[in-house]
């Protein structure tokens, strides 16, 4: 890992995090809306993880835990979206 | 089980363990935590779809801003502390160190702010489901950056008298994998709170 990486990767993240800014500030519920969510926040989780981490250099092990935990809420936010009734009816506790 | 460290000395520790293996047991800890409670969050939402489509237009989306910032930008300051210790430039990566707590300590202030706000605009912890898990989450979240903040002046300390080298500084890769780890929950808390509609 060299500064001048890093130091890219603090500004990929910084103009990542405005986006999701302007999304919050004026995007409408869409499918395509929340894929773009989505997107970012695995982009950014990847950097902070590969970069930050330096993930990309350690134990598969690890790597493969922290780099699975930065898929889970973009997964959910599009699963959810998508099947959000049908989940929302196989979670209801009977009676 | 795990691949040996890497030749270019890039990750700190035996066996290709950031920092050491106590660390990442918390690490986890900490992940499967929030894991669970992203679980909660998402079964929430998909039973209360309204609660959760209006939710973020009550929240203050600056603060939450704020804070993802403040949180990128303290974890890029710990991360330039390690380079400046793997060069053995131990003066350096105090500055760095002293700049990430500078910047880190204002995420309780902004969270503070940011509360106030909130019972200002009628967002409290007895609200609807929305609210209660947002005040779950990131009181949890402030927590875990609480202790982090705790760990960062242990570590400014130890790298201020000498306590680490470029050949022997574990102690401070594993705070700095525990800094971007909380980090990393907050890129998933920010989206979810304050941006997805």
């Amino acid at each position: 890992m060299t500064a001048a990486k890093l130091t890219l990767s603090w500004m990929l993240l910084m103009v990542l995090t405005l986006s999701g800014t302007l999304m919050g500030e004026y995007a409408q519920p869409g499918f395509w809306v929340t894929v773009s969510v989505a997107v970012i926040t695995t982009i950014k989780g990847r950097l902070i993880i590969d970069q930050f981490m330096e993930l990309n250099h350690a134990s598969p092990v690890i790597r493969r835990i922290v780099r699975g935990f930065g898929l889970i809420v973009p997964a959910l936010m599009i699963l959810t979206y998508l099947y959000g009734q049908k989940l929302a009816a196989i979670t209801q506790l009977p009676g | 089980m795990f691949s040996p460290p890497p030749e270019d000395g890039t990750v700190s520790g035996s066996a290709g363990i950031p920092g050491n293996r106590a660390i990442w047991v918390g690490i986890f800890a900490e992940l499967t935590e929030f894991t669970l409670m992203f679980l909660v969050y998402f079964f929430a939402r998909i039973n209360h779809p309204q609660a959760f489509h209006e939710g973020p237009q009550k929240l203050s989306l600056a603060a939450g801003t704020a804070n993802t910032v403040i949180m990128l930008t303290s974890s890029y300051f710990v991360a330039r502390a390690v380079l400046a210790m793997r060069r053995d430039c131990s003066g350096i990566a105090l500055r760095w160190l002293i700049a990430a707590f500078v910047t880190g300590a204002g995420y309780p202030v902004v969270k503070a702010l940011e509360i106030r706000w909130n019972i200002g605009h009628g967002v409290v912890g007895g609200g609807d489901v929305f609210q209660m898990s947002y005040y779950y989450l990131t009181f949890n979240h402030l927590v875990h950056v609480s202790w982090g903040l705790l760990g960062l002046v242990w570590i400014m300390f130890r790298t201020g008298f000498g306590g680490y080298s470029a050949d022997n500084h574990n102690g401070l890769v594993a705070f700095a994998s525990y800094w971007h780890a909380t980090d990393l929950i907050w890129l998933m808390i920010f989206p979810l709170f304050y941006v997805l509609p």
